[in-house]
């Protein structure tokens, strides 16, 4: 009879444990689920309504996802490539915005400053850019280049880029100036 | 057998092992919840690089990882203290023996800091070579190019070695590639001369022998002068080598003379040899020497006395 008494109270207390379990996984799983509904959400909303903006996200993500497949080297070089289309599609303030800081503050205290010097000394239109070599020192990396353009067959600069790399698609850089 | 045995039958067994049939459901709901948790919980990925500052590059072995962040500390911190111009702390920062050996005053130290860093400078760090309880790192001192872009320079740096050497619980640091010095008190004698050999510098890629040699004769002798290969040199497994700055300074004690020298030779620490002993190959006791070039050989063809001494170091050293 005791035994059966001690039995039954054990039984109660697995059970209660049992279901404070499952409904800690019920919670846990709205709460992950209504954020994926919210993102998605959000998705429909801007895909309804920017749909430039999505265009723009989706390449971001995809940028995102080749560059976390990609080895140090080949980051690094597309990171001088997007810096390189930036000059290249006349986006200056997204170029500078890539500075680094004292970089900047050194060289190009305005952004006037920096697409002043880079429509002087970068080709106005078709940019092509020969990685001649990469070395690194600790977390910075030096990219050696050579800038030319088909467009002017006469121009070639030897460009040396400098790099720090935060995290995927989240770098700085410096480059020298040429006087 | 029919459904309704079967379902009997389970009913049975379930009543019979309750609590053993509960652990095991409540084990499974656990591990269904953790994993669920886990799987859903997004996990962070960072740029991956081959960049690994704490593994040599001689022989690929790691410094232990308790001391792996007080090194990078140490280096920043003294980095920092240079570019700032604070040349007590980081002079505090060095070795006893380091400071005696490079730096015995402050002044030369900042002779030092001034010339290394006469502008802001950053540095990047790899591990180079373990000696039981020493680490040896490279550290590349260079202007700082992600502010300039080397915009009117070239581009370079200065490498230094630093080293870190585990003492009881603390770790000693040095610059300028020194190791330890070597107490080694070595010595020969006989009738002409006495040779102590006192102690040594170690370095990474050398060795700097203190050696107080007395001439204890009437007649000046030459013990090296680069007149000949080999006057004095170091016994490394077997292979002589000469020391480094006879050919430009002789060394030639005057009667009774007794001098201190410092004789370097060419070793690197991570070698895996011992030195055995050093060697004077060519002493040469003189009638007289008077060091005019137009005299000097006919002075050592009438050497009294030419003959060689062996010092032998106990192994260890």
């Amino acid at each position: 009879m005791k035994k059966d008494i001690k039995s039954n109270k054990f039984f109660k207390r697995m059970i209660l444990i049992l279901i404070i379990l499952l409904v800690l996984l019920f919670f846990t799983s709205l709460i992950l689920r209504n954020k994926l509904q919210e993102a998605e959400t959000e998705n429909v909303i801007d895909s309804n309504t920017i749909t430039a903006e999505e265009i723009e996200q989706n390449a971001e993500e995809r940028e995102l996802e080749g560059l976390k497949n990609a080895d140090e080297r080949t980051r690094i070089q597309q990171y001088c490539g997007k810096f390189i289309r930036y000059i290249e599609s006349k986006d200056y303030e997204s170029a500078y915005n890539l500075l680094y800081p004292d970089f900047k503050n050194n060289y190009f205290k305005t952004l006037e400053d920096f697409t002043k010097y880079v429509q002087e000394k970068f080709p106005s239109d078709l940019i092509i850019v020969s990685y001649d070599n990469i070395e690194r020192q600790g977390q910075y990396y030096v990219l050696f280049t050579t800038i030319t353009s088909p467009l002017q067959p006469d121009y070639s600069m030897d460009q040396r880029f400098f790099f720090v790399e935060n995290d995927f698609n989240d770098f700085l850089l410096s480059f020298e100036v040429k006087q | 057998m029919n459904f309704i045995d079967i379902r009997l039958k389970i009913r049975r067994f379930i009543k019979n092992n309750r609590k053993k049939v509960m652990i095991i459901v409540i084990a499974l709901a656990i591990i269904i919840a953790i994993n669920y948790i886990l799987k859903n919980m997004q996990q962070e990925e960072e740029p991956k690089t081959t960049y690994e500052p704490n593994i040599a590059v001689m022989d690929s072995s790691e410094v232990p990882q308790k001391w792996q962040d007080e090194i990078q500390n140490k280096i920043d911190t003294f980095i920092n203290y240079c570019n700032d111009k604070n040349y007590q702390s980081a002079y505090d920062m060095i070795s006893d023996d380091c400071k005696v050996a490079l730096f015995p005053d402050i002044q030369e130290f900042q002779e030092y800091v001034d010339n290394r860093f006469q502008v802001k400078r950053i540095y990047s760090i790899q591990n180079f070579s373990n000696l039981s309880k020493q680490y040896i790192y490279d550290v590349n001192i260079m202007s700082d190019f992600m502010a300039t872009g080397s915009t009117g320079t070239n581009y370079g740096y200065v490498q230094e070695k630093f080293v870190f050497t585990e003492d009881d619980k603390d770790l000693k640091f040095a610059i300028g590639g020194f190791i330890r010095t070597n107490t080694l008190e070595a010595f020969s004698e006989d009738e002409n001369l006495k040779i102590v050999i006192q102690s040594k510098n170690v370095y990474y890629d050398h060795e700097a022998y203190t050696v107080r040699i007395t001439n204890k004769t009437e007649h000046p002798i030459v013990i090296a002068n680069g007149t000949e290969e080999n006057e004095l040199c170091l016994n490394v497994a077997g292979e002589l080598r000469s020391d480094e700055y006879v050919q430009d300074s002789n060394v030639v004690l005057q009667p009774e003379e007794e001098t201190t020298y410092t004789f370097v030779f060419n070793k690197y620490c991570d070698d895996g040899n011992a030195p055995l002993g050093m060697y004077f190959n060519n002493i040469r006791v003189l009638q007289s020497y008077s060091g005019n070039e137009s005299t000097r050989q006919e002075e050592l063809d009438n050497a009294i006395r030419k003959y060689s001494i062996i010092v032998n170091f106990n192994v260890e050293n």
